[in-house]
């Protein structure tokens, strides 16, 4: 049952489909969607990692195919969800791997005689310069409790890093890994802001 | 599972079965997945910092690299690595002021106290400004290192015009030598040191007909009277390409070796070029290591 469900490839999914999917990701838990952005990173990264260059198409192929079974079969009975995400995330792996040992190597179907060094073009430069003026922005749009934070925790690694992270953690009242995901969650916002610049424009 | 076994597995060390363990943790144990992420920032932070060192460093470059994705993760930890640093480091001039003030009443010692805040702060804001520029000259000298590529690659194309070219089409075959001055190649590209690399690692496209690669590896200095290059596949650090041991330029304004890569040997993959040097009577002694990414048209 499991194989048929998963082997099926289908464009998109409908908003009722993507709500089923937030709700049973959350699994009784109201998160306003962190659950479903953090299993999608998970996946990305289990894609990655397993060499696909299109993880981020897998992984929301993966979620995809978990919000139509929903729709369709009302339930699902693996839990947690992270279990069944993993293994849909496996059938759709082996799909992606099969598909790419069908395909003929690029390489073989060229001709073009012109070679070139691939630069990235202007417009990705400027994109950049423009980002790197936002991270001043960004860095100062923190809470200084965070800036504190992220300093402490990410600072010169050589200076006893271990130490310097298990004092914070005990002034802070937290364990170590929740420490690290505290400061994982500033950075990420802080990246996430820069990335948002060159939209300003 | 401790944090050693995630970096292992960071760095495709461990065996199949036990990656597999952990791919699955990483979706489905939330804890694991945490201190996945943790333990990988840590690395890419190590690399930025250069504090990786060994097989660590190698199996990080010609592995972890491998990925666009992760590069990516390297590229935002060259910007946030370094403002972090310079947010952690006090600023020097307030400190002699605050004893100068010490044996005053308790009201002065308050106003002063509240001085150094206001210069504390003004210190982060300067910090955070010379960040900025420091970022900014970074990428200034990218933009640099890409034009004088291009120059490069116009003079090559110049030559092609010019009839100097006309190399025969090399064979494929897994190992070989070459000389490394031999004619002018059809492609041309200059690679840093992987250690002072300030983005992703250069790509190249190489169509069918392409028969040579110039590459320009610049060096940190000319401390040997000849070089040698290998072309190392990371899959499984097989050599597919040494060149012979070459004499680096006489006068240069930038240290740099050339040397024309058969585009035979290349496949669309990530590869790793391993640079020795040697002294009169001397074994060969590792110099340095680049980074290249051979991707599809």
């Amino acid at each position: 049952m499991l194989t048929q469900e998963v082997l099926r490839e289908e464009p998109g999914i409908t908003q009722n489909a993507f709500s089923r999917l937030l709700a049973w990701l959350d699994d009784g838990v109201e998160s306003d969607g962190e659950r479903y952005l953090e299993m999608r990173r998970r996946l990305v990264g289990y894609f990655d990692r397993r060499g696909r260059t299109a993880a981020d198409e897998l992984a929301d192929e993966t979620l995809n195919r978990i919000a139509r079974t929903l729709v369709e079969a009302g339930a699902i009975a693996v839990r947690p969800p992270a279990r069944y995400c993993y293994v849909v995330a496996r059938f759709v792996l082996l799909e992606d791997l099969r598909r790419q040992r069908s395909q003929v190597p690029l390489e073989e179907s060229r001709n073009a005689h012109v070679v070139r060094w691939r630069v990235e073009s202007d417009q990705g430069w400027l994109l950049k310069e423009h980002r790197l003026d936002c991270l001043d922005r960004c860095l100062q749009q923190l809470q200084p409790s965070q800036r504190e934070l992220i300093v402490e925790y990410y600072a010169d690694e050589r200076r006893q890093k271990i130490e310097r992270r298990r004092d914070l953690a005990k002034r802070l009242g937290i364990t170590m890994n929740a420490l690290g995901i505290r400061a994982l969650r500033i950075r990420d916002g802080l990246m996430a802001c820069i990335g948002r610049c060159p939209q300003d424009r | 599972m401790n944090d050693q076994v995630l970096v292992r597995y960071l760095l495709g060390l461990l065996e199949p079965e036990d990656a597999e363990r952990v791919d699955e943790a990483s979706v489905v144990d939330d804890d694991i997945a945490a201190r996945l992420r943790i333990v990988e920032q840590d690395l890419v932070d190590g690399y930025v910092r250069g504090t990786l060192a060994g097989d660590t460093l190698a199996r990080f470059e010609s592995h972890y690299l491998s990925s666009p994705r992760r590069r990516e993760l390297v590229t935002l930890a060259r910007r946030f690595v370094p403002a972090v640093d310079r947010a952690a480091t006090p600023p020097a001039a307030a400190a002699p002021r605050r004893s100068s003030y010490s044996s005053l009443l308790r009201p002065l010692i308050l106003a002063v106290a509240a001085a150094l805040l206001v210069v504390a702060s003004g210190a982060l804001l300067f910090q955070t400004v010379r960040l900025t520029r420091e970022l900014r000259v970074a990428q200034t000298e990218r933009v640099m290192l890409d034009r004088r590529a291009r120059e490069l690659e116009q003079q090559l194309a110049d030559l092609r015009a010019t009839g100097t070219t006309g190399i025969k089409e090399p064979e494929r075959m897994p190992q070989r030598t070459a000389t490394a001055t031999r004619q002018a190649p059809a492609i041309a590209l200059l690679l840093l040191p992987q250690t002072r690399s300030l983005g992703p690692i250069p790509t190249l496209s190489v169509p069918a007909g392409a028969v040579d690669v110039g590459l320009e590896l610049r060096l940190d200095s000319i401390d040997f009277p000849r070089y040698q290059v290998a072309l190392r596949d990371p899959a499984d650090h097989s050599i597919v390409w040494r060149s012979d041991w070459i004499a680096p330029p006489a006068s240069v304004v930038e240290p740099s070796l050339r040397i024309a890569l058969p585009a035979g040997v290349l496949k669309p993959q990530h590869y790793s070029l391993d640079l020795s040097g040697q002294r009169p009577g001397g074994g060969p002694e590792v110099v340095g290591g680049y980074a290249l990414e051979i991707v599809p048209r």
